[in-house]
């Protein structure tokens, strides 16, 4: 019970010897030991008091309910008037990971973003904008409903174990605001854990484009793309086209949310929809400042759970394996931050994410035709894989990938295409026993 | 930082130079059975005072009257004391917020968007009595799926919910919140508001009881079976919780950054101060000792005196900065004068909060709060 505690109180010390030493802490000094429901909404220890004021305050803000405007509660009235969230944590619950809509679980975390005009130069969708909201204030038509279906994809190990994949497909119906334009392409987006986004913030703009290898000069079969954002490098999102965890924030507000905020102090309503200029607001901008930079600093300081049972020899036997496939050529084990970032705990730290945030072809199979910046419609960002042994515990679901088709981690593998695609024909030539290996390994993550 | 490495490795060396608290020692084994005989009586009286409650609900149904009313919501603020002296007892999956079982969030889910329940100054026809068409008939499973449906902040039961109902909305600076009686008996809704009301006092009783029962029998069973060692976890994590990341963050530090009166916890009665002096009374009689049981104290006086008196100081410390802060705490938030107040009480229970870490950290046991050390 108290070893843990040591290992971190003193991390800062110099006394390993082997670069793998410390490997367990994969946020480096911001890396927190728990492995209950709670292991994504832990601060990084040590705060200060004005930094642990700070993650108070702004965690109050990331689980606020909006609401119609107006009301009289000011700070907080405003909602939509079209949205697909009441709140930040109604996605990001306990700040992990959402999964895709079922019957019985309703649409949190999940929505259907739009782009028309593949040429280069891709404009929302005239009618409905950069995404479908299927929510709505009292008085207003929601966009349209969403509906999943799957079919299954069957395959087989190389082993002669079958197995049983679903690819989805979606379909819209009660459209309220005209036709989708006929080029318009719809991109299913799951909303992906939280924690750690400031550590990933703190990665030096260099560092990402030193991973970078866009013409495979290499010749691994892999070229990994650094997306571009008026001149900033892209960290966050699905396809990496946000610069910022404030920019990522207020991006999903107005888009989320249906609440302006500084950075964007205006509704964009197209064509079909100027009526909704009528709505009363919630303010000029409807989120302060002050919330917007709160909210900001919850998330940057939001700590990484510590991996389990690294020492375990199952473990170590597919961490080996996880190199041997190339898994670890995108999945990059080990960066260091660099040493700008505003908050101190997160500079200069030694980290384990398993994504080196750059933009990969992952084949036609998850590719959703969807361009953004220098992202193509094949391109994915490498997800971070630190904390993916707990997503279970915290969020109660194992789905995985930008749309949450895949069921669990071995469903999620076998997704891979494109440059990926040698990596998942090693893990389909795998043994049984060296599958579970490997998974253990993940799950350890 | 610093101090923080400085006491995590300190915490090294001492528990390899001296022997670890021993757990299993005569003393410790007496203060655990004491502990939950304490809580159990505390539950005891909270499920008792509540079913107090239940009855002036009762009361006033048959014959609404501002009088009626009146001992409805002075009930209502009995049950709140006890209950808020119970709060130390969570964050250690105890019955009130086991993961799997607790009722914590049918019985205290806050903050409440009032329009969930009811209308508002805004919108006369807002919330779940209103909206006849949705929900024809107010019943106990409706208001049971509701909350928490859809959004944190969708709160349908629990006291912050008969609070609403009780008080309205707080359009006052002075006094509380002042729902009128026609509420309940000229309002087109009015029946279903009484229905709303009756109902979610009957569900608070139920929780309650099914903690207190939880505490005599099945639980009871658990926690004697439980290693000592996470029972102590249980108690240092939910007294260090309740000070910093509750108390001290969400509860004063959201207010006092927002001057919001909706972010204050019990803001229809204006009764929040209520609360913070009685989440401290309930650490206070768990630490001390309370009505023949032994408190922590008894433990920590004979591990680490020293330690007894940072925690003993630093207790009474926060009691008398939250005492300080004047009446109503929706006011003082906002008030220039006395804001200070507001923010000594916040820094007095962050280094309450602290020293309970500590406290556990001198008898080997680790606390993880949310946000801090």
């Amino acid at each position: 019970m108290i070893i843990p505690l040591f290992l971190f109180g003193c991390i800062p010390s110099k006394t390993t010897t082997t670069s793998e030493a410390n490997e367990e802490l994969s946020g480096g000094a911001a890396t927190v030991f728990d492995t209950s429901d709670k292991a994504f909404s832990l601060s990084i220890r040590g705060l200060s008091r004005s930094e642990r004021r700070a993650f108070a305050v702004g965690n109050a803000f990331f689980n606020d309910n909006w609401i119609t405007a107006p009301a009289s509660a000011d700070g907080r009235d405003g909602l939509g008037p079209l949205f697909n969230a009441h709140s930040c944590s109604s996605c990001h619950f306990k700040d992990g990971r959402a999964q895709p809509p079922t019957p019985e679980i309703p649409h949190l975390g999940f929505l259907l973003r739009l782009r028309t005009g593949t040429d280069g130069h891709p404009k929302p969708d005239p009618n409905y904008g950069d995404q479908i909201q299927d929510q709505s204030i009292p008085g207003v038509e929601s966009e349209a409903k969403v509906a999943i279906s799957y079919q299954p994809v069957e395959g087989m190990f190389r082993d002669g174990t079958v197995y049983s994949l679903q690819k989805p497909t979606y379909s819209l119906s009660e459209m309220k605001y005209g036709e989708l334009s006929s080029d318009t392409v719809l991109s299913p987006r799951i909303a992906p854990g939280v924690f750690g986004n400031g550590l990933l913030e703190a990665i030096s703009s260099d560092t990402i484009r030193n991973l970078a290898d866009p013409n495979d000069e290499n010749g691994d079969g892999i070229s990994g793309k650094a997306n571009v954002i008026d001149n900033k490098i892209g960290r966050f999102g699905w396809k990496a086209d946000v610069p910022s965890i404030r920019e990522q924030t207020a991006g999903a507000f107005l888009g989320d949310i249906g609440i302006t905020s500084p950075p964007n102090p205006e509704h964009i309503f197209p064509s079909s929809q100027t009526s909704l200029f009528d709505i009363p607001t919630g303010g000029e901008p409807e989120l302060s400042e002050g919330k917007l930079q709160r909210i900001v600093q919850y998330v940057q300081l939001l700590a990484v759970p510590a991996r389990r049972g690294a020492d375990t020899p199952s473990v170590k036997r597919g961490k080996k394996i996880f190199r041997n496939i190339q898994c670890a050529s995108c999945h990059t084990p080990t960066i260091k931050t660099g040493d700008e970032h505003p908050i101190e705990s997160l500079r200069n730290q030694t980290i384990h994410p398993y994504s080196d945030l750059l933009l990969h072809d992952m084949g036609d199979e998850l590719a959703d035709g969807f361009h953004s910046h220098l992202a193509t419609g094949n391109e994915w960002r490498t997800p971070p894989l630190w904390g993916l042994g707990l997503q279970e515990t915290v969020n109660g679901h194992t789905r995985l990938l930008h749309d949450g088709r895949a069921r669990n981690v071995t469903e999620a593998i076998l997704w891979h295409g494109g440059e990926a695609k040698a990596s998942r024909e090693h893990f389909r030539a795998l043994s049984h026993k060296k599958r579970t290996d490997l998974l253990n390994f993940l799950q350890s993550l | 930082m610093l101090i923080l490495i400085v006491f995590a490795c300190a915490t090294k060396v001492q528990s390899n130079t001296t022997p670890a608290y021993d757990i299993s020692n005569p003393s410790a084994q007496n203060y655990l059975q004491s502990h939950a005989d304490y809580a159990t009586d505390l539950w005891s009286r909270t499920a008792k005072a509540a079913k107090a409650l239940d009855q002036t609900i009762q009361a006033f149904q048959n014959t609404p009257s501002p009088e009626t009313l009146s001992a409805a919501k002075k009930q209502w603020l009995e049950t709140r004391t006890l209950y808020s002296q119970t709060e130390s007892l969570r964050f250690q999956n105890g019955p009130i917020d086991n993961p799997d079982t607790g009722v914590e969030g049918f019985l205290n889910a806050w903050p409440l968007d009032e329009s969930y329940v009811d209308y508002t100054s805004e919108d006369p026809n807002a919330g779940i009595i209103n909206n006849v068409e949705q929900y024809p008939e107010i019943n106990r499973s409706l208001l049971l799926s509701l909350n928490e449906r859809g959004g944190e902040e969708n709160i349908s039961t629990g006291f912050h919910a008969i609070e609403f109902i009780l008080w309205g909305q707080d359009m006052s600076t002075e006094a509380p919140g002042n729902r009128p009686v026609t509420d309940f008996t000229e309002h087109p809704q009015a029946s279903r508001r009484l229905a709303y009301l009756q109902l979610s006092s009957k569900l608070l009783v139920q929780h309650l009881e099914e903690v207190h029962t939880a505490w005599t029998d099945s639980y009871r069973k658990t926690y004697t079976a439980k290693n000592p060692q996470e029972i102590f976890t249980g108690i240092w994590t939910g007294m260090a919780m309740l000070t910093g990341d509750e108390m001290a963050g969400e509860r004063m530090a959201v207010p006092y950054e927002t001057k919001d009166q909706e972010d204050e916890q019990s803001c229809f009665s204006d009764s929040t101060l209520q609360d913070f002096q009685n989440n401290l009374v309930g650490i206070h009689n768990q630490y001390h000792g309370y009505e023949g049981k032994v408190g922590l104290r008894s433990i920590i006086q004979e591990h680490d005196s020293n330690m007894d008196e940072k925690i003993t100081r630093s207790l009474q410390e926060a009691i008398d900065a939250v005492n300080n802060i004047p009446h109503p705490f929706d006011q003082s938030i906002q008030n220039e004068e006395h804001r200070p107040k507001v923010e000594i009480a916040i820094t007095k229970l962050e280094d309450l909060s602290d020293v309970l870490v500590a406290g556990a950290s001198s008898m080997g046991i680790r606390v993880l709060l949310e946000g801090g050390s």
